[in-house]
């Protein structure tokens, strides 16, 4: 299967007066059509920046962005139209996501006008795409502006539009933490959905461990701007191989009552972390941490069938 | 009449801008209906017999008396405000649509655009006010276009600064990128899409413009720079002035036009000071 | 003996439109030393719940009818002036961000002293100490006193200001999604901290969230709370595993756990009903895969036994009705108006 997107060493540095932040270095990875990535860690481990350069929202400064097959790293933005159609986003907070003056129609209409499709298709493709993500009968809906509606409801318009061009991706950026327990599951069935009917290809960032299983088979974890590891998702949380997912799954909460209550094993909080020099990132709040950690940063390498991890521990480990 | 009924609303807790509304809707309802208001065509010279009817004071006849050439202050009053209202308005239209455009650019496009903008702003905002219109106006030909012109050209980087900085909130938030993500290019994003946002925050800075066009007027009409063939409140200041009235204590002749004139600066003033709460919610707080 | 005791608490928003009844008959009881979660979605009222029992409502908030018994005093009849006298001393607050109870632009020593030595009446030296003394207690080095608050991480400041409400030795904290802006591993980190003090301090605390694995986590019992009223309330594993309201069965199936099944999960159609004009049966029918004609005309009493209360008309049949929970097709079947 080829890839719909790929990244290949991708890179940000930000400039901020003296002060060199990278915010994400080195990221390799691929989805195929059909297949949903997730994409974890805390806020501020890069899996935004990530994402947003994935999108050609912002411009990597090192690796490249492949679509298709076609490298757009530092394509220019009137060039981009045709990509935007196909690479499409679902936003965090669906109470800001849509133009607060724009009816629901007008909403659904924008990217089909942008994206030069005949007006006299318009009213079929958005009563289809109402159907899809089920607010129907679309007509009882299209003329509402986003402040009558609930915030599951808004968040089936930001799924529609995202759907409306016919996109080959979707990114989702947290696309249930702003909303309701109980409306959550709808909308994530509905990505599934969308998803496996459609082929798409889907990248999900959330710092929710339970959520990316339910919806990823295959997982990359990132801490402090790189891939730390990746692997099926199931296999990842049953067996994680490096310090920091364990930390990330232990910590993850469970809806029952008889569960492991044992402290973290993780030290300090993401602030006493390193924030350059050579040596892994994790060693400071690593368990495990070795002379050699200081010394040398773990290169990511292949641990087994399909997975990677970036430690030494896993060095001449069986795979 | 959506937006009708939340205007109502707001003016009813808001005193401040409903005294300005309210002398602003006074002041359009008389421009409108001048020609059925005024007793008098304003420039007829009245006569009493003969003799011109000069500085005849308050009487039923003659509400505000009539002025050294005998013509009625009232009529004159009254049709003043079409003048000033015609004025108040072009300058404001014109300043509001620089000063939005300029906001707009710089706050959404930043970068070289936002520096250069905010430079010009910079230097026009340090220039004096009536030294510039004397100079335009000593240059050019007196009247209202120079005027006009004056507070177009000076009184933008106001507008403009405000919108700046609203655009600049405004772009960080999610809708404006998903247009970004949806095909849209910089200037659909910039007028389809955040200009309607900032519309009324920028009417907000035109009724200010309008008082300050008013006021400008005045200041040109009274130094003699104004066009003498127009009925309008600084005209009538500057006859009044000429005609060395406040030696004589022919108030009647020039304290109406100077309430005039400060009614409805004050007017601008009080509508956007009260509707500062509703745009700036957390300025009102403290 | 309850440490506090709700009794039919009712608490009104007056608006323009008449009275918005966002909290409408809530009643619970937390022990001495025992974590109460009070779970709900946006807009069920717990966070009102949680500002009425403190006595911090915004201007329009009234309560309109019922007793919050504290210590055997009734908060609600207490004067302004008298409710002060126990706000912080013995009963306190951490709100959701931690930036709202921090001040930005002073040092947290000085914060700290303030409460210590205005509020609490003790010397410099001593307050000093007992700042120290707080900093350590919930893992925080006690250097870090002379830092403001933007030098903190989220967590860290999360511990701050539950350092800040623990400081006069209060028997009740009130802490309103203490966690949920947090990060997992933070999130986890202050839970521990939470758990670790109830134990060592004897304290009690009700803790405001959206989250069930939060409540299984860290709470005793849990009251659940939907559309200004608790549904269904109990200790944690009872409620959590024998739930007995269709709704807390419904939030049970509604989100993903990370070890478990990989069932689909399970939605619950619609969005709550408007406080303004509440139906007058059951407040969750209109969403109720089980509700009947009886439900929709009458709501239901609530009813106890044991420890666990719920106000559900079918509570009886609750072993079938939890089976017929757990399946995607039962809820899909309601279409809400």
């Amino acid at each position: 299967m080829s890839a719909v997107i790929e990244a290949r060493g991708l890179g940000k540095t930000f400039r901020t007066g003296r002060r060199t932040v990278h915010a994400v270095q080195d990221v390799s990875l691929s989805v195929s059509a059909g297949e949903a990535l997730g994409i974890v860690g805390e806020s501020g481990c890069g899996k935004t920046t990530t994402a947003r350069m994935l999108l050609r929202l912002e411009e990597p400064t090192a690796g490249q962005v492949l679509f298709e097959g076609e490298d757009i790293t530092h394509r220019r933005a009137a060039a981009l139209l045709p990509f935007r159609a196909r690479a499409q986003l679902v936003f965090q907070n669906p109470f800001d996501a849509l133009n607060p003056r724009f009816t629901i129609r007008r909403t659904l209409a924008e990217p089909l006008r942008n994206f030069g499709i005949p007006e006299a298709e318009h009213a079929a493709r958005i009563d289809a795409v109402m159907g899809r993500v089920r607010l129907t009968p679309a007509s009882a809906w299209l003329d509402r502006f986003p402040h009558e509606l609930s915030g599951g409801q808004l968040q089936r318009v930001v799924l529609a539009r995202a759907l409306i061009p016919g996109p080959r991706l979707i990114v989702a950026d947290e696309p249930v933490s702003m909303l309701d327990v109980s409306v959550r599951a709808g909308i994530l069935n509905l990505l599934r959905a969308a998803r496996d009917e459609l082929g798409l290809a889907a990248i999900y960032i959330s710092h929710d461990l339970a959520l990316i299983r339910y919806v990823c088979e295959r997982t990359v974890v990132m801490y402090l701007g790189r891939i730390v590891e990746e692997g099926p998702t199931a296999e990842l949380i049953a067996a994680p191989r490096h310090p920091y997912t364990r930390a990330l799954v232990a910590a993850v909460p469970v809806p029952r009552v008889d569960q492991d209550r044992a402290a973290l094993p993780i030290r300090g909080s993401l602030s006493d972390s390193p924030l350059g020099g050579t040596g892994c990132a994790f060693r400071d709040r690593c368990p495990h941490a070795m002379p050699r950690c200081e010394a040398e940063a773990p290169a990511l390498r292949e641990a087994g069938q399909a997975r990677r991890v970036a430690c030494h521990l896993e060095e001449g480990a069986p795979s | 009449m959506r937006a009708a009924r939340a205007a109502w609303r707001f003016l009813r807790g808001e005193p401040f801008a409903f005294v300005g509304a309210a002398i602003y809707a006074l002041i359009v309802v008389t421009a409108i209906f001048a020609d059925k208001l005024a007793p008098h065509d304003p420039r007829e010279i009245l006569r009493v017999g003969r003799r011109v009817a000069r500085y005849l004071p308050i009487s039923p006849e003659h509400w505000l008396g009539t002025t050294s050439s005998g013509r009625d202050v009232l009529s004159q009053l009254i049709w003043g405000t079409r003048s000033a209202l015609q004025v108040g308005l072009t300058a404001a239209i014109v300043v509001v649509a620089i000063g939005t455009l300029m906001g707009l650019l710089a706050g959404y496009l930043g970068g070289w655009v936002d520096k250069l903008i905010t430079r010009l702003a910079d230097i026009v905002l340090s220039m004096p006010f009536l030294p510039f219109m004397l100079v335009l106006a000593a240059l050019t030909q007196p009247g209202t276009t120079v005027v006009v012109a004056c507070v177009a050209l000076l009184l933008w980087p106001n507008t403009a600064r405000v919108i700046r900085s609203q655009v600049l909130s405004l772009r960080e938030r999610a809708w404006v990128e998903a247009a970004r993500v949806t095909g849209c290019s910089n200037t659909r994003i910039m007028f389809v899409h955040i200009l309607p946002q900032v519309l009324p925050l920028a009417a907000l800075y035109g009724s200010v413009a309008i008082g300050w066009a008013i006021l400008a007027e005045a200041s040109a009409s009274f130094l003699g720079f104004g066009d003498p063939n127009t009925v309008s409140w600084g005209v009538m200041l500057q006859e009044a002035y000429a005609n060395q009235a406040l030696g004589r204590g022919a108030w009647n002749w020039f304290t109406p036009p100077g309430l005039a004139i400060v009614s409805m600066v004050l007017a601008g003033f009080m509508i956007s000071r009260g509707s500062e709460k509703l745009l700036f919610p957390k300025l009102a707080d403290k | 003996m309850s440490l506090l005791s709700v009794e039919n608490l009712q608490v009104h928003y007056l608006t323009g439109a008449g009275p918005v009844r966002a909290v409408d008959g809530a009643t619970f009881a937390v022990a001495a030393g025992s974590i109460l979660g009070l779970v709900g979605e946006s807009g069920c009222g717990k966070s009102t719940l949680g500002r009425a029992i403190m006595g911090v409502l915004p201007d329009a908030g009234r309560i309109a009818g019922g007793s919050v018994v504290f210590e055997g005093r009734d908060l609600v009849a207490l004067t302004e002036s008298q409710r002060r006298e126990i706000r912080w001393r013995r009963l306190s607050f951490i709100p959701q961000t931690a930036m709202n109870a921090l001040d930005p632009v002073q040092r947290l020593r000085a914060q700290m002293l303030e409460v210590l030595m205005e509020r609490g009446g003790l010397a410099r030296a001593a307050a000093n100490d007992r700042a120290a003394e707080l900093f350590r207690m919930v893992g925080l080095d006690p250097v870090r006193l002379a830092d403001y608050p933007h030098q903190f991480s989220g967590g860290m400041r999360q511990r701050a200001s539950i350092a800040l409400a623990l400081a006069l030795n209060p028997a009740l904290v009130i802490a309103d999604e203490p966690v949920t802006a947090l990060d997992v591993i933070v999130q986890r980190q202050v839970l521990d901290v939470m758990r670790d003090l109830q134990s060592r301090l004897n304290l009690a605390m009700i803790l405001v969230t959206h989250d069930m694995a939060v409540v299984a986590y860290a709470c005793d019992r849990v009251a659940v709370m939907y559309a200004g009223i608790v549904v269904e309330s109990g200790p944690v594993r009872e409620v959590l595993e024998r739930p007995l309201h269709p709704y807390t069965m419904g939030l049970t199936h509604a989100f993903p756990d990370v070890h478990g099944e990989t069932g689909e999960l399970v939605p619950i159609e619609g969005s709550p009903p408007n406080l303004l004009h509440p139906p007058t049966g059951c407040r969750f029918a209109a969403r109720c895969p089980f509700a009947q004609t009886r439900c929709h005309e009458q709501a239901p009493p609530a009813v106890t036994e044991g420890e666990h209360m719920v106000a559900c008309w079918r509570a009886d049949e609750a072993p079938a009705l939890r089976k017929a929970a757990a399946s995607p097709a039962t809820w899909a079947a309601v279409v809400p108006a």
